[in-house]
């Protein structure tokens, strides 16, 4: 099991990018920052090693499926979208401080995947149900839509805890301009609604060809709808009615708690979903 | 629709409706099959399936989950199995007086003669569950026992529980060791000649979010005013017909941009 061994190092690694970012934010040094991004580009090299490396070994076992058949390899792939999600926008938008946000949330995912007892990380066989190659296309269209969602919360929280008025260089203050923040939540949730839409498309069309049926209102169906329409309200309220500031932020953080929900919660529930 | 193995059907039930729906031809399930991981998780459901048309075999395969059989429109998915009957049981019978072993195979509905002089046992049938005193005891083998001296009894062999008819304390102990299941296969069978105008609208859906996002009409004026004393100023203006937030933005950016000049 070499692959959980790289993808602990993984976690790490993301650990200290973090600190790294956070370090630059805090000290105001912006070299900090720059190895942040080093680091964090390292600890992605190693996160895309990881899950090729565990989509072999599931071979080597026999098993050989792509490597998104439960909670643990989901939430290393969530890390990683997450992180590609990040570095494009850190290396198109040249802000650097957004990192603090964003780096956390790419290092809890994988964390709670590496050290929460309750998620196993041995490679188990594929049931019937998720034996075909839409598995592959509707996981990865699902997690950068879920990944578009939550860069854009990191962004949001950014937004809301910006002072609007000082003059005072304070902690917060320092923090990018809230238009530029604004605009960035905006991008994000239309990239992650953009997927979420194609992840729900694609499941809905291989649901249709493996069981004769589109939809079946199955908890996870049903909450990645809720998630689906919260995200389009935001969107119509911010491009028809001009909505924006605190007022989205608000419904940005609210979207992304839907898609946590969708994610972890409706894994209590029983139903066509409940492996992951 | 519910097959057995074996069987064959040309009709099948509409859920909601509570309908047959005559097919124009009969789909035959010929075999069942379900394979298991190691680790005990199931690894493959199978059905083998033939059509046949005019009293003609015209197509045999197999249907597993994600890959369904798909003819003349209609679509068949395996959806669920179980099991239907078994077929010949054998036999471990203890004589309590002679501490003999002996073993005997049967099918449902056959009888044989009980060795020493013990009377006569019949099969009466499988069922998939037995109910005794409120436990659900799960697949059983319902027996009889007819002595020679005309007293009948009933016998009662749950797969789960092998030493369930030690209980009964009787001169002889019927345990259930082998059996031979035969599974039914759930399919589930649809007719939807809209599958194209469902994905069509899909992949309309798709572009339309496309369109939306990243294609509104916008439009720059830039106006260039000569000022009382020779000064050039400079105005730059947006519009666009949706998403004007994101304009405001563009607009500051490229006036940033413009100044530095």
């Amino acid at each position: 099991m070499e692959s959980s061994l790289i993808l602990s190092i993984t976690t790490f690694v993301y650990a200290f990018a973090s600190v790294l970012y956070i370090g630059s934010w805090t000290f105001k040094k912006e070299f900090l920052a720059k190895a942040g991004m080093l680091v964090l580009a390292s600890g992605f090299a190693l996160n895309t090693a990881g899950i090729i490396m565990r989509w072999i070994e599931s071979y080597q076992i026999g098993y050989g499926h792509a490597p998104f058949s439960n909670m643990y390899e989901s939430l290393v792939f969530f890390s990683w979208t997450i992180c590609i999600l990040y570095i494009f926008v850190e290396i198109k938008y040249h802000e650097r401080i957004i990192g603090v946000f964003a780096t956390p949330l790419i290092f809890l995912a994988i964390a709670y995947a590496s050290l929460s007892p309750g998620i196993e990380n041995t490679i188990s066989p594929l049931i019937p149900a998720l034996k075909s190659n839409w598995l592959i296309a509707h996981v990865i269209t699902c997690f950068l839509g879920y990944a578009g969602f939550a860069v854009a919360f990191g962004f949001s929280i950014m937004y809301l805890v910006k002072p609007q008025k000082t003059k005072t260089d304070t902690l917060l203050s320092r923090l990018p301009a809230s238009n530029i923040m604004e605009e960035l939540t905006y991008q994000m949730i239309v990239f992650g609604f953009l997927f979420l839409t194609i992840g729900i498309i694609t499941g809905s069309v291989w649901a249709n060809s493996a069981w004769g049926t589109y939809w079946s209102w199955d908890p996870k169906e049903t909450w990645s709808l809720i998630t689906w329409i919260i995200y389009a309200i935001l969107l119509h309220l911010r491009v028809t009615w001009g909505w924006h500031g605190n007022k989205i932020a608000w419904i940005s953080i609210i979207g992304f708690l839907a898609v946590l929900f969708t994610y972890f919660g409706v894994n209590l529930l029983p139903g066509l979903h409940s492996y992951a | 629709m519910n097959l057995n193995e074996g069987e064959s059907a040309d009709s099948v039930m509409i859920s909601k409706q509570k309908t047959e729906q005559k097919l124009d031809f009969t789909i035959k399930c010929n075999t069942f099959d379900i394979k298991f991981y190691d680790t005990g998780a199931p690894e493959e459901y199978k059905s083998n399936i033939s059509i046949i048309e005019n009293e003609k075999e015209v197509l045999k395969r197999d249907i597993i989950v994600n890959d369904p059989l798909r003819y003349k429109g209609i679509n068949f998915f395996q959806s669920n199995y179980g099991v239907s009957s078994a077929d010949s049981l054998t036999l471990e019978i203890e004589s309590k007086s002679s501490k003999m072993v002996y073993h005997h195979t049967l099918k449902a509905g056959q009888s044989f003669d009980l060795p020493e002089n013990g009377g006569k046992f019949t099969l009466i049938r499988y069922l998939p569950q037995f109910d005794f005193k409120g436990h659900n005891l799960g697949e059983s083998f319902i027996g009889k026992v007819k002595k020679p001296d005309g007293k009948e009894f009933m016998i009662v062999l749950p797969i789960r529980f092998p030493t369930f008819d030690r209980m009964r304390h009787g001169e002889f102990v019927f345990l259930a060791e082998h059996y031979e299941k035969k599974y039914y296969t759930g399919l589930q069978v649809t007719y939807d000649p809209g599958v194209l105008y469902v994905y069509a609208g899909f992949i309309l859906m798709i572009a339309g979010c496309f369109i939306t996002f990243f294609m509104s009409h916008q439009s720059i004026m830039v106006e260039i005013t000569k000022e009382k004393n020779d000064e050039l100023s400079v105005c730059i203006c947006g519009k666009a017909n949706r998403n004007n937030q994101s304009m405001k933005l563009k607009i500051e950016k490229m006036a940033g941009q413009l100044a530095k000049l």
